[in-house]
């Protein structure tokens, strides 16, 4: 016990050193950022398309994912298969991911490839040659996906249930972005080609080049092949009116599990907003160790929970707020929900946040913020952020200082404003062998 | 090379009959000059004052250290019966230790901001602590209490055990885990070392007593069992003084007698054999592949190495392409060596649909039998660079190249030896790739493990020739 009083006169870390960029536009609308890092000879080529899941064409619940696939199906100068042959082929890699918003593609490799990463992102930028034998091939592709991390995992259906429960059926958040395999057969030609023509447009995209390159070559390089890109006009996204509770409050389903679970889900602030960075603060004093609130009451002492996370996900339109618990074969599961409302809301009755909690938490976001900046890949994804959703690359000093704000009054406020518990849709995940009834 | 793939792609590209209209001027893609020149750096080797080994490399760029205690034992010291010995033991250091309970040690680690953890293996316990370069002396003391001063409190094991046995009953409802698990246990049989059930049986752990745990602790963490990695911001001496400061005072050494090497462990029970666990309902068939790999004083390392990354090591490999890419059968299909001490496991992994799986069995024995018959030259290029790349894209976090470096300590590889083993990669040819192939892709020899639904699988497997044997995960 000497080293605690030690460790509470503990000085935050220092901030997170800004990263250094350069940034300029296209004539066509396509922002570029050059991050240079010269540690080792390795370049990434980062690109984010401002299209996501939440653009899903109505009725193909699932498709801006499968088209992520089918951007990697070739152009007439790269044929199908050889995106990934050629790039490999000289020590390269690459990966994308769909998130509600955005589509990135990233590939990575050696410096002296950086030539071959522009010259095919620019390539395929406008120039996806997408037949319907490819779609029905990659749609394969997806649904195998979708069974072997969304089907078949024990508990993965908790994440195809809870946007049902947060979000009316025309909402586009009521759907899991990996789409259900039926509307996945939906998908025509025609939807890749509306979906590609709409969105896959230069003054859609911005582009992040970090690593170990010469920047002059580099700036002149990508204006020569992304300058002649034509631009177009790029619709708005589909607005919804916003979400305020959820819309089944309280479902249980049965599942190939072993230990019961329950989820509790709010609407709480988007990405950015007031309220956000105290609701991630919150998380940690609650369930970001032994030692946090939740955890130590019930996984420690009372162990009627094996496991328990509290995460704010945060989203541009509209975030959810989740606590997740995997509980003991015999705990009572009232019981369990009891105990965690009321830790939760002891914060705005007579337990509010200390400041020895707040510190903790934030410290450990300094870390975490630190930590990102430690790849060429985390550098080039944290100034896309950043640039999409702030509009500032250079925002991670004001990112953090967001961390560094939060007070226990803030903490406080945030939870009072969002995590009524009347305002929770719960959701309790049984044994199959366990003699319950489902349903809503 | 790969401009040459290129005007061949070039001349045979589809038209697209129909669908999206390619509006992108016609070009050539660039040939990329010669890759740039890397060498792993090698760590600055240090025996500490108790013989305890430290390996440093500085890294001064961002003031972050990743840590990595390497204490040689593992479940390999396992007693028979009582496996799970050193994983729970792992999992009982970071519990109490020193004068704190487990919820101060955890205040204290988060008020550092820093990361710890403990991990029960095959071969070692390891202890991992990942924090800032301003912080680790506080946090290397916190490290130290947790390897040389767990409490093993009645208490906290008792809420542990529990939390052990749920998982291995959650882990029975997961294929892909049984898979991952079982593959190994299966092929060596549960007495050899590499077969040994690492987090145990539901009966064996539920016989572990806190008094086992302690000896594997007393067996395990030793100085001459200990090697300490450190990465990051911090020089040589630094370290050294911190190391010798901080682990100085170790646990009364125990004797441990390496088990003699019966005949049996050079016996693969799972050789050759179809086995099928039961998982009703399954949409999927997790698939395993699994053979002998190479030894690591074997002249065809390198090009064994190679050889994997073209046939199932790479996204483009042979296997990825035909069973996702071509045939759409399957979300990944990958295959690897995996490292352990003196040798190596071959094994092949992949997940893919249910009503695919006898042809996808059919297409990975037909793969693996094709790399015999040679490997090209582009193929050899293309291993080449991937595995420099490797190289690299380790040395670009603290945790992951200390995470490499602890794999070597674990393994028993020349700290220093990473350079010339990549060296050794690029002078392969394409020839000794198929060589390889020839001694390590024995199909006869390899074992084939399913765990999918078997009420669809049994008939279409023995219809496609399999003769299957169901089993059960070890109880």
């Amino acid at each position: 016990m000497l080293l605690l009083p030690l460790l509470l006169q503990l000085q935050p870390a220092a901030a997170a050193p800004n990263i250094e960029y350069q940034q300029f536009e296209l004539d066509n609308g396509m922002t570029v950022l050059l991050v240079e890092d010269h540690r080792l000879p390795k370049v990434v080529v980062d690109t984010w398309y401002h299209v996501g899941s939440y653009d899903d064409p109505i009725g193909s619940s699932g498709f801006a994912h499968l088209f992520e696939h089918l951007m990697f199906k070739g152009t007439p100068n790269v044929a199908e298969g050889e995106f990934d042959a050629v790039m490999e082929a000289s020590g390269g890699s690459n990966n994308a991911s769909t998130g509600d918003d955005i589509t990135n593609y990233f590939d990575w490799g050696p410096s002296n490839i950086l030539d071959l990463l522009l010259v095919m992102e620019a390539d395929r930028m406008t120039g996806l040659d997408i037949t319907q034998d490819k779609l029905d091939r990659e749609r394969e592709v997806v649904h195998n996906e979708r069974r072997q991390n969304w089907e078949d995992p024990p508990y993965a259906d908790i994440w195809n249930q809870v946007p049902r429960m947060m979000f009316p059926e025309d909402h586009l958040y009521y759907r899991n972005g990996i789409g259900t395999q039926e509307e996945l057969d939906a998908a025509t030609l025609e939807t890749v080609t509306t979906f590609y023509d709409t969105w896959y447009r230069p003054n859609n995209a911005t582009l992040v080049v970090a690593g170990d390159f010469d920047p002059v070559w580099t700036s002149a390089r990508i204006r020569e092949l992304f300058g002649p890109l034509e631009a177009a006009e790029v619709p708005e996204h589909r607005e919804y009116p916003v979400v305020t509770a959820p819309v089944v409050k309280e479902k249980t389903i049965t599942d190939d599990v072993q230990l019961p679970a329950l989820v509790m889900a709010w609407h709480s602030p988007t990405l950015y907003a007031e309220g956000d960075a105290d609701l991630d603060i919150y998380s940690d004093l609650l369930t970001g160790g032994d030692d946090a609130r939740i955890t130590q009451r019930l996984v420690i002492e009372e162990q009627s929970v094996q496991e328990i996370y509290a995460f704010q996900m945060s989203a541009k339109r509209g975030s959810t707020y989740m606590v997740m618990a995997y509980l003991s074969p015999d705990a009572d599961i009232d019981g369990v929900k009891a105990a965690i409302l009321e830790e939760m809301q002891a914060v705005v009755g007579d337990r509010p946040p200390t400041e020895e909690e707040a510190a903790i938490a934030v410290r450990g976001y300094e870390m975490r913020f630190l930590r990102g900046l430690e790849s060429i890949t985390s550098r080039a994804e944290t100034l896309q952020g950043y640039l999409y959703h702030t509009g500032d690359p250079g925002y991670l000093e004001q990112d953090l200082a967001r961390y560094k704000a939060v007070t226990s009054d803030s903490i406080v406020a945030a939870v009072d404003k969002w995590l009524d518990p009347e305002d929770a849709a719960v959701l309790i995940v049984m044994p199959e062998a366990a003699d319950v009834e489902e349903g809503e | 090379m790969p401009a040459l793939i290129l005007l061949t792609l070039l001349s045979c590209a589809p038209k697209s009959p129909a669908g999206i209209e390619p509006v992108a001027p016609s070009f050539e893609l660039p040939t990329p000059g010669a890759m740039p020149a890397y060498t792993p750096p090698a760590p600055a080797v240090h025996e500490l004052e108790s013989g305890a080994s430290l390996w440093v490399i500085t890294d001064d760029q961002l003031p972050l250290v990743s840590v990595r205690a390497v204490f040689d034992g593992g479940a390999r010291l396992d007693p028979d019966g009582k496996w799970g010995r050193a994983t729970l033991a792992a999992e009982m250091m970071d519990e109490a230790a020193g004068d704190l309970t487990s919820v101060e040690l955890s205040k204290a680690l988060r008020l550092l901001a820093s990361d710890l953890s403990v991990i029960g293996g095959r071969d070692s316990i390891e202890i991992n602590l990942d924090t800032h370069a301003d912080r680790l002396g506080l946090a290397l003391e916190l490290a130290a209490d947790v390897a040389l001063r767990p409490v093993f409190l009645a208490d906290d094991w008792s809420r542990v055990k529990e939390q052990h046995e749920n998982f291995l009953a959650q882990r029975s409802e997961d294929a892909d885990d049984i898979a991952s698990y079982l593959y190994s246990y299966a092929y060596y049989g549960a007495d050899h070392p590499l077969g040994r059930a690492v987090d145990g049986t539901p009966s064996s752990v539920a016989a572990l007593t806190l008094d086992d745990l302690k000896m594997a602790w007393r067996e395990t963490i030793q100085p001459e069992r200990a090697t300490f990695v450190v990465v990051g911001d911090v020089t040589l001496d630094e370290a050294i003084a911190l190391f010798d400061e901080n682990f100085s005072e170790w646990p009364e050494p125990v004797e441990v007698a390496e088990r003699e090497e019966p005949a049996s462990w050079s016996e693969r029970p799972g050789a050759g054999r179809t086995l099928l666990v039961d998982m009703p309902g399954a949409t999927q068939t997790s698939i395993r592949l699994v053979g002998d790999g190479f030894d690591w004083d074997d002249p065809l390392a390198p090009a064994a190495q190679l050889a994997n990354v073209a046939v199932g090591g790479s996204f483009t490999s042979r296997l990825n392409k035909l069973l996702r890419t071509d045939l759409g059968y399957t979300y990944g299909a990958y295959s690897g060596y995996i490292g352990r001490r003196d040798t190596t496991v071959f094994r092949v992994s992949t997940s893919v649909r249910k009503d695919a799986t006898t042809d996808a069995l059919l297409k990975i024995l037909e793969t693996l039998e094709n790399g015999k018959e040679g490997f090209s030259e582009e193929e050899a290029t293309k291993a080449r660079a991937q595995l420099v790349s490797n190289a690299v894209n380790e040395a670009e976090t603290r945790s992951r190249q200390a995470g490499g470096l602890a794999w070597r300590a674990r393994i028993e590889l020349d700290p220093a030896g990473a350079a010339a083993e990549l060296n050794a990669t690029q002078e392969a040819t394409a020839a000794q790739l198929s060589e390889a192939a020839l001694e390590y892709w024995d199909a006869e020899q390899m074992m084939i493990l399913l765990v999918g639904d078997k009420e669809w699988l049994l008939s279409e497997l023995e219809k496609a020739g399999h003769e299957v044997e169901l089993i059960t995960e070890p109880e």
